[in-house]
């Protein structure tokens, strides 16, 4: 590639080396590079929180930055919160309060959540909502993903876990 | 909360059994699926809410690299019949549209073109007047 840029980045724990277009989307990255399609984009301008990923722990748009931004960053997406394919308590907690639907924002949610129950293991309702009002969801509303959330946090902390990363 | 019965459905909560793959990202979308031979579809949305459309050129979309074709409203009505909402409504008039906008663009995000693409240049090489 002419105008290339290489990068070698760190996703799921996995490493990889590419050389990437300047303006190629990290969400485009991981899904058409590296295949990790449970990473969704929605609205493709940073509203709808459907691209969420965990960049060096901290969530981010990866419809939002470019790869060619990341040399060196480690990245986790959706499939690298599941450990050794595994469900961990949040997705415990989202399967049986029912906190999804059809799954399409499911991904970023479950990233956006991952964040804030590694930062604050007791959040109050106020903050639950707050942590979340980045992520839209069409079909099932925000109530149950909302208990969902609370109920992960109970989980979490009645096992004595964090919210595990690979 | 609703009383559980032991006996029967009424009452009882059912988990879903396609959460494990949605909740750990190996559902499968429209948009992650490859097909072989499969191409991309690219649309040019109206920016305005009413609009008429005096010309399209295109020679500039389809002289970029990897473009397949260019369609405009024109190509498509001869593909395939205008759209209709089909309501049940006894005295419901129901208008009907081209897929693609042939003179007019009624709403924001109409699409007013679309083009198979391998990138995004040629959807932004679009001059509509």
């Amino acid at each position: 590639m002419a105008d290339g840029i290489s990068i070698r980045v760190t996703v799921n724990g996995a490493v990889h080396e590419r050389t990437v277009e300047p303006r190629l989307l990290l969400a485009d990255f991981l899904r058409h590079e590296l295949g990790l399609t449970g990473t969704h984009l929605g609205c493709e301008h940073g509203v709808c929180g459907a691209c969420t990923v965990l960049v060096d722990g901290a969530s981010a748009r990866s419809c939002l930055l470019f790869a060619a931004q990341l040399d060196g960053a480690r990245i986790t997406t959706v499939e690298g919160l599941a450990r050794d394919g595994e469900p961990q308590p949040i997705h415990d907690a989202f399967h049986e309060n029912h906190a999804l639907q059809c799954g399409y924002c499911t991904p970023g949610f479950l990233v956006t959540v991952h964040e804030l129950l590694t930062e604050n293991p007791e959040p109050t309702e106020a903050e639950v909502r707050e942590a979340l009002s980045g992520n839209l969801c069409r079909c099932t509303g925000y109530v149950n993903i909302i208990k969902a959330v609370l109920d992960a946090a109970r989980r979490l902390r009645a096992s004595g876990q964090r919210p595990v990363l690979r | 909360m609703a009383q559980v019965t032991t006996a029967g459905w009424v009452g009882r909560g059912a988990l879903r059994i396609e959460d494990d793959k949605l909740l750990k990202g190996r559902g499968v979308f429209t948009d992650d699926l490859h097909l072989p031979g499969m191409v991309h579809l690219a649309f040019v949305r109206s920016p305005h809410a009413h609009a008429r459309i005096r010309a399209i050129r295109t020679e500039h979309a389809a002289a970029v690299p990897g473009v397949l074709a260019v369609l405009t409203g024109h190509d498509l009505a001869a593909l395939c019949k205008p759209i209709y909402v089909d309501v049940i409504f006894p005295s419901y008039k129901a208008p009907s549209r081209p897929v693609v906008a042939i003179d007019a663009v009624k709403f924001v995000g109409d699409p007013a073109r679309n083009n198979p693409r391998l990138c995004d240049t040629a959807g932004r090489s679009f001059h509509i007047v």
